[in-house]
């Protein structure tokens, strides 16, 4: 595999604060990336200078190679589907789709050829007459997907596509565009804030923090082996404990675990800390059990939909935990 | 400098060249003409200070420096002082067939009231003298009012747009203390709308200093130089040959507008200030809290309301009333009111004689307009979007944008001689954007503040530089709000009247073949069918024809009308 596009010593300030400061980031061709992180993390901020909508004080970007980092967005390879669609209100969803082409000076025949292709790739084939404002908020972002990947790109990036939708088509839509991406072979980068959607659909995560890099890996690495605890506690529930909890003193500050890595029982285990259940919570498919210790409170997921009076006294045995050391995860501790 | 700067530069360039051809060079050429002299043979040569010394032997520059000044005090302050009631009256009536019938002599060709007002007052067949026996036509009050009767419908819409714009968690705290009707007007709604006092106080005095229409239409029938102020004066020295000494009084005037235009761009630029308040604040509350607390009754709103749109209307009535009767009529006393033969015959006249003019005056608005739009939106872009220029840049449009146009008037007949297009369209079409660009970047300045940004930028990414998406999509996206600032381009160059008066001198040939001539439509009325003769009929059918196109623009623009004048909002 080959790093299609490289972000190096990019920093990008907006006044004294800094938006962006990436040392080095290589994103491998023909991956679904999703860039994920806070609102305020920088994500949007790096895919509009990946774009050229935005330009770094510092710093380089190289697209296959060729630094890119001066050319204005209609001289990158790149399709860009935003936010709120961003569809030309005054044409229809043909010329929407067909502009990018137009813009190119292709031939009417071809254009046509290929704008049905599209169509009838998206299944938006019966909207191809009608104006933006007749579309729904999916088909909308559709057309807009088809208008950034009708020219090809080496790149197709999406800033929070999903965010304006539904949860029923959010849900739809976005195990569309991993199978989209797929098809097409075409290297993606799309932001979010929300970590369900990347984990479902990033071969690659990309997770930002106050404008850094904290960990790229695939969704599975970094779940089970974060490397900070900044990505620990952001990627799913995290349950944290001080150090003292545990009677470790070994150079850890805090100890931390996810709900499912933990067993509760009322009776007393070798090594398990003792905590007051607080409340639990009916999912169906499992119950979460709100405990309290020593004034910490955690959460335990238990698939046996036990029931646990208020008050009760229990005993916890976590199986796997991060240990936290100034910032990062130093040790992942098996404990079972 | 960023890539995306440099195209955004490209995008104004046209208009940042035109400015320093057509703006720029002038205001200095005026420097270098005042110290030049034309020989008999028509050479300009150094002359020195000669032309400034001139000012201290000049017998009338008293006389007219003391009637500039006497339009600049009046006018501005009657306009105040009856725009206030009338925008009050605006907001209480919420009527917009009010509004529109207010606002419509602001939007006419201010030669065409002059020449209407000519016809009212005048002490020989006017029903004015007729019926109310006094005799303003030979004092200098004639032109107050017709400066007036054109300026007020503006001071009192900016009034309106403010009273509008005051919000109704003020309105609601005004209610719960008690405070209604002329008190709350002058402790509440006056303060709060002080920039748009400032703003319409401000344009008026700009208007009035530089009087030119009405006094131009009057020459030949109130006694030799009784109204003439600096505006009309240099244009006559111009006339009678004295480059260097017009040039003179030009530079007076630019040093006036330009304390003027500094007075303008403050007050349009500057948000609330953080000073704490000045002692007058409080005391004018005390001065304000001493008026009435009394919502005035409806009946006497309507009254006061009917006694304003007399004073807008009658005018234009009475020449649409002088237009459809037969010539024995017009010259009758007592005056006929109402014809009982209503004829069209003027109007057939007013269209053959004027049709050269009319070519000549839609050839060039529409010329203008279209300059306007790929010169003037795509500058207004870059600048609002890219921050193109800076407030530097934005700072000059306003003030080209507050010059009055006599000031352009000696370089630019230079700049045309040289080109041989005196007497041309291109003459005309050419110059009128020094006073309609700035007004179309400003307005279009003010709507690409508000225009989406994804939008542009959803162009870029589909592969268009920025040339081409402004006039792929950005362009054809903003025609809804573009199309009034072009509109507008198209009423001013429709009313223009130094400009054509100094830069063309014979009626178009009909011969699109060999184009020759170029008088305006605004020159048949003020000039050929004006005072040069007495076809009152076909004048009054000239001027009702040239009130047909500002009469579309403002039905076209009645929504919007509070928006676009809003004075916070100018800010962007």
């Amino acid at each position: 595999m080959t790093e299609i596009l490289v972000l190096e010593n990019v920093v990008k300030k907006f006044g004294k604060i800094v938006a962006l400061n990436v040392d080095r980031l290589g994103i491998e061709e023909g991956t679904y990336n999703v860039i994920l992180g806070p609102s305020g993390a920088g994500k949007s901020t790096m895919l509009r200078i990946v774009a050229g909508l935005d330009y770094p004080d510092s710093g380089k970007i190289f697209l296959e190679g060729k630094d890119i980092t001066d050319k204005p967005p209609w001289e990158r390879d790149i399709g860009f589907v935003f936010q709120n669609y961003a569809l030309y209100p005054h044409i229809t969803v043909y010329d929407n789709i067909a502009m990018p082409l137009r813009v190119k000076g292709l031939k009417e025949e071809e254009i046509k050829q290929r704008v049905t292709e599209v169509l009838k790739i998206m299944s938006i084939e019966e909207h191809i007459n009608k104006y933006p404002r007749q579309l729904s908020g999916g088909q909308q972002q559709r057309v807009a997907l088809a208008r950034a990947i009708i020219k090809r790109p080496k790149l197709l990036l999406l800033d929070e596509p999903l965010s304006n939708l539904d949860a029923k088509v959010r849900i739809e839509l976005r195990s569309y565009l991993k199978s989209l991406q797929r098809q097409l072979n075409i290297t993606a980068l799309h932001v979010t804030h929300d970590q369900s959607e990347a984990m479902a659909i990033a071969d690659n995560l990309v997770i930002l923090h106050d404008g850094a890099v904290e960990q790229v890996g695939s969704p599975k690495e970094v779940y089970e082996n974060p490397k900070t605890t900044f990505v620990a506690t952001f990627i799913g529930m995290l349950n944290v404990l001080p150090a003292s909890a545990f009677k470790l003193t070994d150079g850890f500050d805090a100890l931390g675990f996810r709900p499912e890595n933990a067993e509760i029982s009322e009776n007393k285990v070798e090594g398990a800390i003792e905590g007051e259940v607080k409340y639990v919570e009916y999912q169906g498919d499992e119950t979460i059990i709100y405990v309290d210790v020593e004034n910490n409170s955690i959460r335990i997921r238990d698939r046996e939909n036990r029931f646990f009076e208020a008050g009760k006294k229990v005993y916890i045995k976590i199986k796997k935990a991060f240990a936290f050391k100034d910032g990062k995860v130093v040790k992942v501790v098996e404990l079972s | 400098m960023k890539p995306i700067e440099k195209w955004a530069g490209l995008l104004a360039l046209p208009a940042i060249i035109y400015f320093l051809i057509f703006t720029v060079y002038p205001i200095i050429g005026n420097v270098i003409l005042s110290f030049q002299k034309e020989t008999f043979t028509g050479a300009l040569v150094w002359a020195g200070f000669y032309n400034y010394h001139t000012i201290l032997v000049d017998p009338f520059f008293g006389l007219v420096f003391k009637n500039t000044i006497f339009y600049m005090v009046t006018v501005p302050f009657i306009d105040l002082a009856l725009a206030i009631p009338l925008a009050a009256i605006l907001k209480r009536t919420d009527s917009k067939v009010l509004l529109l019938l207010v606002l419509l002599p602001a939007f006419i060709p201010f030669v065409t009231a002059a020449v209407a007002w000519e016809l009212v007052l005048n002490p020989f067949y006017g029903p004015v003298y007729y019926f109310a026996r006094f005799n303003w036509f030979k004092t200098i009050w004639m032109i107050v009012i017709m400066d007036v009767w054109e300026s007020l419908p503006m001071s009192a819409l900016f009034l309106y747009a403010g009273l509008k714009s005051i919000p109704p968690e003020i309105e609601e705290a005004a209610k719960v203390d008690g405070i209604r009707g002329i008190k709350k007007l002058m402790q509440v709604d006056l303060p709060y709308i002080l920039p748009n006092i400032l703003m319409s106080l401000v344009l008026a005095i700009i208007f009035a200093t530089f009087t030119f229409d009405p006094i131009f239409v009057t020459q030949g029938e109130v006694p030799p130089m009784s109204n003439v102020d600096l505006a009309y004066y240099s244009y006559q020295q111009f006339f009678t040959g004295l480059i260097g000494y017009a040039a003179v009084l030009i530079i007076i005037m630019s040093v006036m507008s330009t304390i003027m235009s500094y007075a303008f761009v403050r007050v349009l630029r500057g948000g609330p200030s953080n000073r704490p308040a000045k002692r007058t604040t409080s005391r004018w509350q005390s001065l304000a809290s001493k008026f009435p607390n009394l919502e005035v009754p409806r009946p006497v709103v309507w009254i006061v309301a009917l006694i304003y749109l007399i004073f807008f209307l009658f005018p234009m009535v009475w020449i649409f009333l002088e237009s459809i009767k037969t010539s024995a009529q017009i010259f009758q006393i007592p005056p006929v009111i109402i014809t009982t033969t209503p004829s069209i015959s003027h109007y057939v006249s007013a269209v053959i004689q004027g049709m050269p003019f009319l070519i000549s005056s839609l050839i060039t608005a529409v010329g203008v307009m279209l300059i306007t739009i790929f010169i003037g939106t795509p500058a207004a872009f870059a600048m609002s979007r890219y921050n193109f220029g800076g407030d530097k840049l934005l700072i000059y449009v306003l003030f080209v944008y507050t010059l009055p146009s006599i000031i352009f008037m000696l370089p630019l007949y230079e700049i045309m001689n040289a080109l041989h297009l005196i007497n041309t369209f291109w003459a005309l079409i050419l110059t009128y954007p020094v006073f309609v660009l700035p007004v179309v970047i400003w307005l279009s300045y003010n709507f690409y503040k508000n225009f989406p940004k994804h939008v542009d930028e959803a162009a870029q990414v589909d592969g268009m530089n920025l040339v081409s998406a402004f006039f792929r999509v950005i362009l054809p996206m903003s025609m809804d709000g573009v199309m009034i600032a072009i509109l507008y381009s198209f009423i001013i160059s429709w009313g223009a009247l130094i400009f054509p008066l100094v830069l063309t001198y014979s009626p178009f040939s009909m011969n699109l073949a060999a184009p020759y001539g170029a008088q305006t439509y605004s020159i048949f009325i003020g000039a050929t069918l004006g005072h040069e003769s007495v076809h009152y009929g076909s004048l009054a059918a000239a001027s009702v024809i040239s009130l047909i196109p500002p009469a579309i623009l403002l039905y076209m623009m009645k929504d919007r009308l509070e928006r676009m004048y809003r004075v916070g909002g100018a800010k962007g």
